[in-house]
């Protein structure tokens, strides 16, 4: 980790504050009679994230985690519980106040080509919000959009071009300008590099990881990919079917992963390096549907070191450090010492 | 029947013959182009491969680089506007390029299988698994009633279905992405191929069910011993599938080599500069360090070396004419004017 990241993590004030997130979808019923059914895509979470810190929320297809950002952003509500930002609750604010709050809060999604307006060139959209929320003078707008141009990286002859005559990485170029022209403190990431090609990848968490320097942005950084996660997060919320089963600082999460499913989902990652092989713990099954979660842990009906007790108590989190919690009745929180040691060169 | 190991004719042929075993499959020169309304698109480029039994063949680029393109065509699965402009696939003695529509029917499916990347849209969604898996029994291997049935059944506990008897009554949407990856293999698997061409077959699964297939693959390779190429963008699946891998890049391919020779000393700049890209669980990295660029349209014809803009090697040799494929090390091939040595 880089000093001064180190410095603007350590601020220390919470930025944003969830807690006890629930959101539940009510499923169609599919005739009269039957009973209603409930996706519990989100149940009761807790997270927060301190000013100029990135958090990484990682799970598989299904676990909530797009939910869990939806929410936080207020494009979702929530069934139950809290979202705090800078100490105001986003749930209940008006629309006029939610609109003022939302300067703060930016969000960069999936697929830029679906997040831009096709019929608007690159330098139009990317000045659209300055206009909606009624900033600057007309010369005050340009100076600060070729100033958010220049620090994402679009080359001039680009500005002028509409989205379909840019390529991906372009694209999702501008979509951070037009997140980032009003100065926002967070913003939510859902998988901003998943649609890019391999190579465009790091060119855009290299360019997240500039910016975040250089605005003291904090990010909620949600994504399948345990390697972009690792390598761009402070701190690690590791999600299934629901529920965070841990959260850990991104070196002992990764070190010393606690939660059999965070060791599981670390092991399936494959390494590019054909000498290396892998003890790996293949996890059997498929994750449950979370219209009906299994009972007690959710994680027991795969999970390699389940007791009959897993399918009946709930596990709490249980602190391993001041930073590092798991919810699990058997991890060996004791045994931390032990590194993940089951790669062998 | 080959010239020797890695004799490189100069002519961008190239005789790619690593193993004991001759060749299945040979691909040799192939050039696909494809008519659009804005030019041609030299989609595929002078491609030359082999594969051999029992033998993983990896095909790695990014999306467009022509690997999917390269494999399709060979079995004659192109768009009506594409074109086989030139080169000759050879499998079991024939040259796929030049049989009937009938005879290419016939070699899909029980000689050469193939498994997409989106499983969901290669099943029959008005059939269930076990019909479509008896279907290709009955239409390949001549089975008939309880006989297909059964095999049919014992089919989808090879690959991993639980409740088979249950699975085989049920619909495609009824299954989870990962089951119907194993009920695609599994149909794969009918006809006991010799090939199985697996095109991204793990892209859309997650990482917990990756894991699951890649290591299903290998099981049935050293079961049945057949050839595998695997085609994907993820070099992490490449390492720990792949025994021989080819990189391409707009087309054409860029380096060949033996799986560790590629990831240990990769010769050509875009391998390099691939591997560097690359977020990684093993280690901590400060920065990535991205290859600058994009990769170029596919209408651009260039004269020289497709990676020239994004390469920091490049010259003028490199703007002027392209590289041939040529060897670097014992059968280890780049095509670059100013390939990498052998360095840490």
């Amino acid at each position: 980790m880089n000093t001064s990241r180190n410095i603007s993590a350590g601020t220390g004030e919470k930025l944003l504050v969830a807690e006890g997130l629930v959101r539940h979808f009510r499923q169609r019923r599919r005739h009269l009679f039957e009973a209603t059914r409930v996706v519990r895509a989100v149940d009761n979470i807790n997270f927060h994230l301190n000013t100029g810190e990135t958090l990484g929320l990682v799970g598989e297809s299904g676990c909530g985690k797009s939910t869990a950002g939806r929410l936080v952003l207020g494009i979702d509500r929530p069934t139950a519980g809290t979202v705090r930002f800078e100490g105001i609750d986003v749930v209940d604010l008006p629309p006029e106040e939610w609109r003022a709050m939302r300067r703060e809060l930016q969000m960069v999604f999936q697929d830029p080509a679906g997040a831009l307006d096709p019929r608007k060139s690159a330098i139009d959209q990317i000045r659209e919000p300055l206009a909606i929320h009624a900033i600057g003078s007309r010369e005050e707008r340009e100076r600060i959009v070729g100033e958010i141009c220049e620090a994402v990286g679009l080359p001039e002859a680009t500005k002028t071009r509409f989205p379909h005559e840019l390529s991906g990485g372009q694209q999702q170029r501008v979509v951070i300008a037009r997140a980032l022209i009003l100065k926002p403190k967070l913003i939510v990431c859902d998988e901003p590099i998943s649609a890019l090609d391999v190579s465009i990848q790091a060119q855009v968490v290299n360019l997240l990881a500039d910016l975040r320097q250089k605005y003291g942005l904090a990010y909620l950084f949600i994504s399948h990919d345990l390697k972009v996660i690792r390598h761009i997060s402070d701190r690690i919320a590791v999600m299934y079917l629901g529920e965070i089963v841990e959260t850990g600082g991104r070196e002992e999460l990764f070190k010393t992963p606690l939660h059999p499913y965070t060791q599981a989902l670390i092991s399936a990652v494959p390494i590019p390096d054909p000498m290396r092989h892998c003890d790996r713990t293949i996890l059997k099954g498929d994750p449950p549907s979370p219209i009906d979660p299994p009972s007690g842990c959710r994680f027991h009906t795969r999970c390699p070191i389940a007791r009959p007790e897993c399918a009946e108590k709930k596990p709490e989190h249980r602190p391993a450090s001041s930073t590092h919690s798991v919810a699990c009745h058997f991890a060996q929180i004791d045994a931390e010492k032990k590194e993940n040691a089951s790669c062998t060169p | 029947m080959l010239p020797s190991p890695g004799q490189n004719r100069g002519d961008g042929t190239l005789k790619f013959h690593v193993y004991d075993m001759p060749p299945l499959l040979t691909i040799e020169n192939l050039q696909v182009h494809f008519d659009t309304e804005e030019g041609v698109v030299r989609a595929v480029e002078d491609v030359s491969f082999t594969v051999s039994a029992g033998k993983t063949l990896g095909i790695v680029g990014e999306s467009g680089c022509g690997k999917s393109v390269t494999c399709h065509s060979a079995l004659g699965l192109i768009p009506p506007n594409g074109r086989i402009v030139g080169g000759s696939v050879m499998f079991d003695g024939k040259d796929l390029l030049e049989q009937t529509p009938e005879q290419l029917d016939h070699i899909r499916g029980s000689q050469i299988a193939m498994v997409f990347q989106d499983p969901m849209s290669s099943l029959n969604p008005i059939h269930t698994i076990g019909t479509q898996i008896i279907e290709s029994l009955v239409l390949h291997r001549g089975m008939r009633g309880f006989e297909a049935r059964a095999e049919a059944l014992r089919l989808l506990d090879i690959v991993g279905i639980p409740e088979s008897v249950r699975r085989f009554k049920e619909y495609p949407h009824q299954l989870s992405g990962g089951m119907n990856q194993r009920a695609m293999i599994a149909l794969a698997l009918a006809c006991r191929p010799k090939i199985l061409i697996a095109d991204e077959p793990t892209t859309a699964l997650d990482v917990t069910i990756q894991a699951q297939i890649l290591d299903l693959l290998r099981t049935l390779q050293g079961e049945f011993g057949m050839a595998i190429i695997l085609i994907t963008h993820d070099l992490g699946v490449i390492a720990e599938m792949a025994n021989e891998v080819v990189v391409m890049y707009a087309g054409r391919i860029v380096e060949q080599a033996h799986v560790k020779d590629l990831f240990y000393s990769p010769a050509h700049p875009y391998t390099r500069g691939l591997l560097d890209s690359l977020p990684r669980l093993d280690q901590s990295i400060e920065q990535l360090t991205p290859i600058e660029g994009s990769v170029p349209s596919p209408y651009e014809v260039m004269p020289g070396c497709a990676f020239e803009p994004r390469c920091r090697f490049a010259d003028e040799l490199c703007q002027k004419t392209v590289p041939l494929l040529h060897t670097v090390k014992r059968e280890h091939f780049a095509a670059c004017h100013h390939p990498q040595g052998a360095a840490p």
